[in-house]
């Protein structure tokens, strides 16, 4: 099993140009990044790829001990990169994928011209004065409302092969992929990202980020994105007027331009 | 005139244009619509009700996902938002809404997108279901469940020991004797079946006895009967009536527990210092001698029926088991097989347990035996094995 089908990489755009990666993050797939990468087709290779247990990778690689803690994923981030071998590559991560990618750059950062980070947080939970919105408790509740939803997903969400008639770009596929995880591969993952501590990590960077912060985001608050912007060196930061925590679903126009103005030579 | 030819109007006299204002406010779920965004531009009395709010604290300061508890907010932004982004629409989430006291609501939330028309510009619809009985019930049926697997638990802990218990006490050697036993019952999920195996000393001290049966049947039913008849052939043997006696008891034995008649076994019982046997088959399978040389010979004689109602007079007959000899009692499981006949099988067993590696000891030709001649097994049997060694000189 190679990495392409282990991680479902699929590759589209520019072949020869700069790729892009982009990973998803915690709770669905590299559907995620639908209505993003395509506005890079035209100047990048972009390359999207699923976590493994996520979306259609393959669930036989799914090893509880490799993707105990984020190192695990950032290593399957790096196998991609390598596998593309195709020069430094832009990584654009959103919510805990960002802290993948800012581990996997701290390991290899030869593998990575600039990362761009979406709604990420080094620290979810709330810890002698540091403010990253959750508790312990919290976390506990996610894992609950993800088992009370279980069989809701499975038998609501996968027969059901629904048009878009809204958004026919979308196609009819999604909705038997989309969000659909073995409730013991979602539950740990939730705990891996949500209990993680990459606050360590960020002075170690070296690669050049973009910090992409929505103004109103329930997730990764606007303290979270400054706290990463301030301990990243050489970061930017862009705020967008935006809700929620999936610009990329909610304001796709406004992310896929502010990626491009920090790409732009 | 039908009710069913009379105007929906005439039916319910007040239903006009004017209460679906009312149908609204009042349905017997909550509605409320947010914008895209989430903030909430309408709630109906239904809702407002259920979580105690006023409509000025709730319309317009609130998201949707404002009302959920922590863990409830992050499944929202990370599974119902996208959801919600990409297929307009999300059905039956299993959510708490807080209410202004604080407790939890338990509610079934779907959600649909509208899109934006030249009227009324894009937002979301959302009905909320009162979820606590059916949460109640849940509750029930998990804690149910819990009870079911603990009691569940029990049972097979008993059953095993239970089990065990039916086998146990044989011995495994003694003076100028070793004894190794093999057993495969036909279900993965007991430990045993309605065959048995069991090796013990008459009160002479110097004779050593052995038995291998079969009962009809399988499973639990079969084994409990076999348990019996072991334990009756143990106490009747040990006395040193010998091989017709011990029988001819078990047919009286029988007579009042149906479970073990029509069982087979052989028997057979060894003056360890001579080697001289007494043995007795009751319509089972002839026990196997295998000399120093690695000659093999059935012992066919002292055949009688299976135990049974009919009490009548049983052979016994006599043998030699030599020194360095050995002697293998089975159950049909180990050879028999639908497509051959019995000849071939008893042919097949004398050739492995006589074509050994040279100085191949007891357990090795235990295992052997079980691994060659289960290789081909075409239906799931009890198996059951017993091999007596007499040592050299």
């Amino acid at each position: 099993m190679g990495v392409a089908e282990r991680n479902n990489v699929i590759t589209r755009g520019r072949s020869g140009a700069q790729p892009m990666v982009f990973a998803h993050g915690f709770g669905c797939d590299q559907s995620m990044w639908r209505l993003v990468a395509p506005a890079f087709e035209a100047t990048h290779l972009t390359v999207t790829y699923d976590h493994v247990g996520f979306g259609d990778s393959d669930l036989s690689a799914y090893d509880p001990v490799r993707y105990g803690s984020l190192q695990g994923y950032a290593d399957d981030l790096i196998e991609v990169c390598e596998s593309l071998d195709a020069g430094p590559v832009v990584f654009v991560g959103h919510s805990v994928a960002a802290m993948i990618g800012v581990r996997a750059a701290i390991a290899r950062p030869e593998l990575f011209d600039r990362l761009v980070l979406v709604g990420p947080s080094p620290r979810y939970i709330d810890e002698d004065g540091y403010v990253g919105g959750f508790s312990a408790a919290d976390i506990d509740g996610l894992l609950e409302s993800l088992d009370r939803n279980y069989l809701g997903w499975s038998s609501a969400m996968a027969p059901v092969i629904m048009g878009n008639p809204d958004r026919p770009e979308l196609g009819e596929e999604l909705t038997n992929s989309f969000c659909r995880t073995d409730p013991r591969i979602a539950s740990q993952f939730a705990r891996v990202t949500f209990l993680s501590d990459s606050r360590a990590d960020l002075a170690k960077l070296r690669v050049p980020a973009l910090v992409l912060q929505c103004s109103d985001d329930a997730i990764a608050p606007l303290a979270v994105g400054r706290y990463t912007h301030e301990h990243l060196a050489g970061s930017e930061l862009v705020v967008l007027e935006a809700t929620g925590h999936c610009p990329n679903l909610s304001a796709p126009e406004a992310t896929t331009a502010a990626i491009a103005s920090y790409l732009a030579p | 005139m039908t009710e069913a030819e009379r105007p929906p109007q005439e039916l319910l006299p007040g239903l006009g244009p004017e209460s679906v204002e009312d149908l609204y406010d009042r349905a017997p779920c909550g509605y409320l619509v947010s914008l895209p965004n989430g903030t909430i531009v309408r709630a109906n009395r239904t809702f407002l009700d259920w979580v105690g709010l006023d409509a000025d604290a709730l319309v317009g300061p609130t998201r949707f996902v404002d009302l959920l508890g922590g863990g409830g907010r992050i499944f929202h932004e990370t599974h119902v938002a996208p959801l919600l982004a990409l297929q307009g629409t999300v059905r039956e989430l299993d959510l708490d809404i807080v209410r202004a006291d604080g407790t939890a609501f338990p509610a079934l939330v779907s959600i649909v997108r509208m899109e934006g028309t030249d009227e009324v510009a894009a937002h979301h619809r959302i009905t909320v279901f009162d979820a606590s009985q059916r949460h109640q019930y849940e509750a029930e049926l998990r804690r149910a469940r819990a009870t079911a697997e603990a009691s569940e638990e029990q049972v097979r802990a008993v059953a095993t020991t239970l089990q065990r218990s039916l086998l146990s006490g044989g011995i495994t050697s003694g003076a100028g004797f070793h004894i190794e036993t093999r057993y495969r019952p036909a279900y993965d999920t007991l430990e045993i079946g309605g065959d048995w195996h069991d090796a013990f000393f008459l009160k002479d001290r110097t004779t050593v006895a052995v038995s291998v049966g079969d009962v009809v049947g399988r499973g639990i039913a079969a084994a409990c009967a076999m348990g019996q008849l072991r334990a009756a052939l143990r106490a009747i043997a040990t006395s040193g009536v010998g091989p017709a006696r011990v029988l001819e008891h078990l047919d009286d034995f029988v007579e009042r527990l149906p479970d073990a008649q029509m069982a087979t076994i052989a028997y057979a019982q060894i003056d360890t210092a001579t080697g001289a046997v007494r043995y007795a088959c009751a319509g089972h399978l002839p026990p196997l001698l295998v000399d120093a040389e690695g000659v093999a010979t059935y012992l066919w004689e002292g055949r009688s029926r299976p135990i049974g109602l009919v009490p009548e007079a049983r052979p016994e007959a006599t043998a030699t088991l030599v020194a360095s000899g050995r002697m293998v009692l089975y159950t049909d499981g180990l050879i028999e097989r639908r497509v051959r006949n019995i000849d071939d099988s008893l042919d097949r067993l004398a050739r492995s347990a006589a074509t050994g590696p040279a100085g191949e000891g007891l357990p090795a030709l235990g295992d052997r035996l079980m691994a060659e001649l289960l290789a081909d097994e075409d239906h799931r049997d009890d198996v059951c094995l017993l091999a007596i060694e007499r040592e050299a000189g």
